[in-house]
């Protein structure tokens, strides 16, 4: 990695709570970038690589766990934490995603900012491994 | 003064008057049985007188009064003493002779009386052929009276009897001078084409009325050749007689071909059986059912004759003979029967009696009655029968089709009156048919719905379609139990209308269903609006949580905490926004005050709010407004509210961006229009009916609960207004909220 820094993206239709998890990353010093569709996120990845993505499940023009697998596909390094308002922890879907390694660990909405911290830092050093 | 000219006849007529007599005498015992004891006497008499004549004559004795008296009426004879005569006869002294002429003369009285009282008419006519003759009844039967008749000739009287009756040419009649000839024949030859045949002719009388008569025609030979006599007989009675006898015997005759013909048309088997029990007769189609030749069958016994199945099931033979004896017609009953070489049959006997005489309507006959003959009447009714079984199979099946249908069946008489109620009806009403039949079939609706059984009848019986209608069923214990009718017209042969048939379904279980139904509706939607709501607060709660967890942390960072706390606002706004709307799907507003509104304003409002939602989908916004716009009443926040869920639908069809265009415009009718137009993706057609529905979304689960335009639509509504929507898919859509311009303003 020529570049030191930690680079994640945050993809959320709600600018707010996108704004929410780039400042709860701060203490981090990630670079994070906000995406608020998924056509955004996905122009976004292709320009570069990002260790961790935080991808909501509802995005307005695409499903997030539709999101979630077309970044497994393009970009296999990228550790993807699903947030949602929709789904909870042991709904069926989730397990099946974590199963299937879809994506890394799932986030509920309302979440707790050092969960969001503990899940990248958790995310990041899996690569490291 | 009767006819003068008998003594210039005497000597034209040399004919002895003993023979003339002796031959008259010869005519009439051959024509009549009515003589007496002298008949034979006389004769010999005359034979006697004819021979003395010549010596009579010969002696010069004046047969003058016996000449007369012969040409004469013999009943005017009593009047003419003997000794008128006598003292001619006295002439010749010889008192044997005058003994003898007393005994003839006494013995022609005799014959006079009998030839004038005869009933039987005669006339003889000389050789020159003038009548002579012609007794009383020859007067009665002819009309013509004697004083008329006597001396002339016998061609002049028009009896048509000279061959013209019987002849070839029957049409012309001879010519007096050809009946002279005819007759001068006759004088000669004793020759007549009229003797020896009796001649039957109508004669009218002076009087007019018509008689038939007979005659007979005979030669009588005198000493100047033939003569010719006749005997004429009145049959006028005798014929009608006989033509009456003729005619009945006739009507007889043809009465019985005629009830020949009806019992040979009669298709059934027609047996008379005698006292003996033998087979007097039969019909053709008895023979034929029997398979049996009419020799081997009249005149024998019926034991012989009928089948030996037939007469030991049936125990015919008794029937039979139990009829002779009650004199009472029996029904025999059915019996099945199994002719070779024919197909098993049903015959039905009856038994009927024959009486002598036509039975005497009441009375107590039997005693003096007797029956002759008992006839039976045996009917094929294999097909009857047969058609009957089927009927009532038929009949059978299709009660038990309606009674063991699971629909109420009803049928009612034209009035409405119940005829028929099926069991699946008992077992929902409670109500046995018994019980029913005969009330009205609105009697037995819920009271209150009884106007719409009587108005859904009606409406059959004007149109004669078939109509349908939910109508709650009465119960035996007070309950209502919903039924779905359909009525029908049942229509006989002649298209008249004979009964009404009401299907009724029971809608219980449907209802229950439908609750159940609705209910895991209801719980669906519930889901789906709890994913909805769950991600819709879970976001601003996510936003808010987020914000005070970073104030938290960072509780210097001054503008991360003024960034926080716009956030924690504005999150709980719209969260609060979103329960809002759930409870006005949930509780629709039921009163609210009418307030002058501003449109503009409302609309500028709704805009600032949605401010974020607006620029992070990149639509741009124009707005539209007359300068003055009519007064308009409503609730501020209520269409704050309606234009909210407008907005974001337009800006949700966008995610791409575009314009959204909002106009308010006035139109023709003085409404007020508040157009939403987007460059989104479209409404599809099949989609556009649905989009008031409750929880009807499009969008993904989470991002709307499907209840904004089912608000907008309630508001609209409540405002009196409507709502308007076009849309083409891939162009955008237009949703204009139309207000009335009167808008009654309290206060």
């Amino acid at each position: 990695m020529i570049d030191a820094k930690v680079h994640v993206l945050v993809v959320d239709d709600e600018p707010d709570l996108c704004w929410a998890i780039t400042q709860a990353l701060r203490p981090l010093a990630y670079i994070v970038k906000s995406a608020t569709s998924a056509a955004q996120a996905l122009t976004y990845l292709s320009q570069h690589t990002y260790k961790v993505a935080f991808v909501d499940v509802k995005i307005q023009d695409m499903d997030g766990l539709k999101l979630a697998s077309l970044i497994r596909q393009r970009s296999p390094a990228t550790r993807i934490i699903l947030i949602s308002g929709f789904y909870y922890q042991e709904d069926s879907a989730i397990i099946e995603g974590l199963k299937n390694n879809l994506f890394t660990s799932f986030l509920a909405k309302p979440f707790n900012l050092a969960e969001v911290r503990s899940l990248a830092q958790q995310a990041v050093s899996f690569g490291e491994l | 003064m009767m006819n003068i000219e008998v003594s210039g006849a005497e000597s034209e007529i040399s004919l002895s008057p003993f023979l003339k007599i002796k031959n008259l005498l010869a005519v009439i015992g051959q024509n009549r049985e009515l003589f007496d004891d002298h008949y034979a006497s006389m004769i010999a008499s005359l034979d006697e007188l004819e021979k003395e004549n010549i010596s009579l004559r010969e002696r010069n004795v004046d047969l003058t009064a016996l000449q007369v008296f012969s040409a004469h009426d013999p009943l005017q004879i009593p009047s003419l003493p003997v000794s008128n005569v006598a003292p001619a006869v006295a002439l010749d002294n010889h008192a044997y002779e005058k003994d003898r002429l007393n005994f003839i003369m006494l013995s022609l009285r005799k014959l006079g009386i009998l030839t004038e009282r005869s009933r039987e008419g005669f006339f003889l006519a000389d050789v020159d052929g003038r009548i002579f003759e012609w007794n009383h009844s020859e007067e009665q039967i002819t009309g013509l009276p004697r004083d008329v008749v006597l001396g002339t000739f016998i061609w002049d009287i028009d009896m048509e009897l000279w061959g013209g009756k019987n002849s070839e040419k029957p049409e012309e009649k001879l010519t007096s001078e050809q009946k002279k000839a005819t007759y001068m024949d006759l004088v000669q030859t004793g020759l007549s084409p009229v003797f020896e045949r009796i001649f039957e002719i109508e004669t009218q009388r002076p009087d007019g009325t018509r008689r038939s008569v007979q005659i007979s025609f005979f030669p009588i030979q005198t000493e100047k050749g033939f003569v010719m006599g006749g005997i004429t007989r009145d049959v006028t009675e005798l014929k009608r007689a006989l033509q009456a006898l003729e005619d009945s015997t006739q009507e007889l005759a043809s009465q019985k071909q005629f009830i020949a013909r009806i019992i040979e048309s009669i298709p059934s088997s027609l047996v008379v059986i005698n006292r003996s029990m033998q087979v007097v007769s039969v019909n053709h189609n008895f023979l034929e059912k029997m398979r049996r030749e009419e020799s081997a069958t009249l005149g024998h016994k019926m034991d012989i004759v009928f089948p030996e199945a037939l007469l030991k099931y049936m125990h015919l033979s008794q029937m039979v003979q139990a009829v002779f004896q009650s004199g009472r017609k029996v029904d025999g009953g059915k019996v099945a029967y199994h002719a070779p070489g024919f197909s098993n049959k049903i015959f039905y006997f009856r038994l009927f009696p024959i009486f002598r005489s036509p039975r005497p309507s009441g009375g107590n006959a039997g005693l003096l009655e007797r029956v002759e003959n008992v006839m039976l009447l045996i009917d094929d009714v294999t097909e009857r029968e047969q058609l009957r079984e089927n009927v009532r199979r038929i009949e059978r099946h299709l009660a038990g089709v309606v009674e063991s249908a699971n629909d109420l069946v009803v049928s009612l008489d034209p009035g409405g009156k119940i005829v028929t109620w099926n069991r699946a009806t008992e077992v929902v009403s409670g109500l046995a048919s018994d019980q029913i039949i005969g009330r009205m079939l609105v009697s037995v609706c819920s009271p209150d719905q009884q106007p719409a059984m009587e108005s859904m009848l009606g409406k059959l019986l004007q149109s004669g379609n078939v109509q349908h209608a939910e109508i709650d069923l009465l119960t035996s214990d007070a309950k209502q139990v919903p039924i779905a009718w359909s009525c029908s017209l049942m229509r006989d042969d002649l298209g008249q209308i004979s009964a009404i048939v009401a299907i009724g379904r029971d809608l219980t279980e449907r209802r229950q269903m439908e609750e159940q139904l609705s209910r895991s509706a209801d719980m669906a939607s519930l889901g789906v609006m709890a994913g909805g709501i769950a991600h819709e607060l879970r976001n601003p709660l996510g936003i808010i949580s987020a914000s005070a967890q970073l104030m938290m942390e960072n509780p210097r960072d001054t503008r991360l905490r003024r960034q926080g706390l716009n956030k924690i606002y504005a999150s709980t706004r719209r969260a609060s926004l979103i329960i809002e709307n759930l409870l006005k799907f949930s509780r629709p507003a039921g009163k609210w005050m009418k307030k002058e509104i501003n449109l503009r304003l409302i609309i500028d409002e709704t805009l600032a709010l949605l401010e974020n939602q607006i620029s992070s989908q990149h639509v741009d916004v124009l707005v539209t407004c007359p300068e003055t716009l009519p007064r308009l009443a409503g609730s501020h926040e209520m269409l704050q509210q309606v234009f909210t869920n407008l907005i974001l639908n337009a800006c949700n069809a966008m995610p791409a961006g575009g314009l959204l265009t909002i106009a308010v415009a006035v139109n023709e009718n003085g409404q007020v229009g508040i157009s939403f137009k987007d460059t989104g993706h479209g409404i599809s057609p099949e989609n556009l009916e649905k989009i008031f529905d409750p929880f009807f979304t499009t969008m993904p689960v989470g991002k709307g609960v499907g209840l904004g335009l089912s608000v907008t639509h309630s508001i609209v509504q409540q405002h009196n207004g409507s709502i308007e929507v076009k849309s083409e898919v891939g162009k955008g859509s237009n949703f204009t909220v139309l207000l009335p311009r009167v808008f009654e303003v309290r206060n």
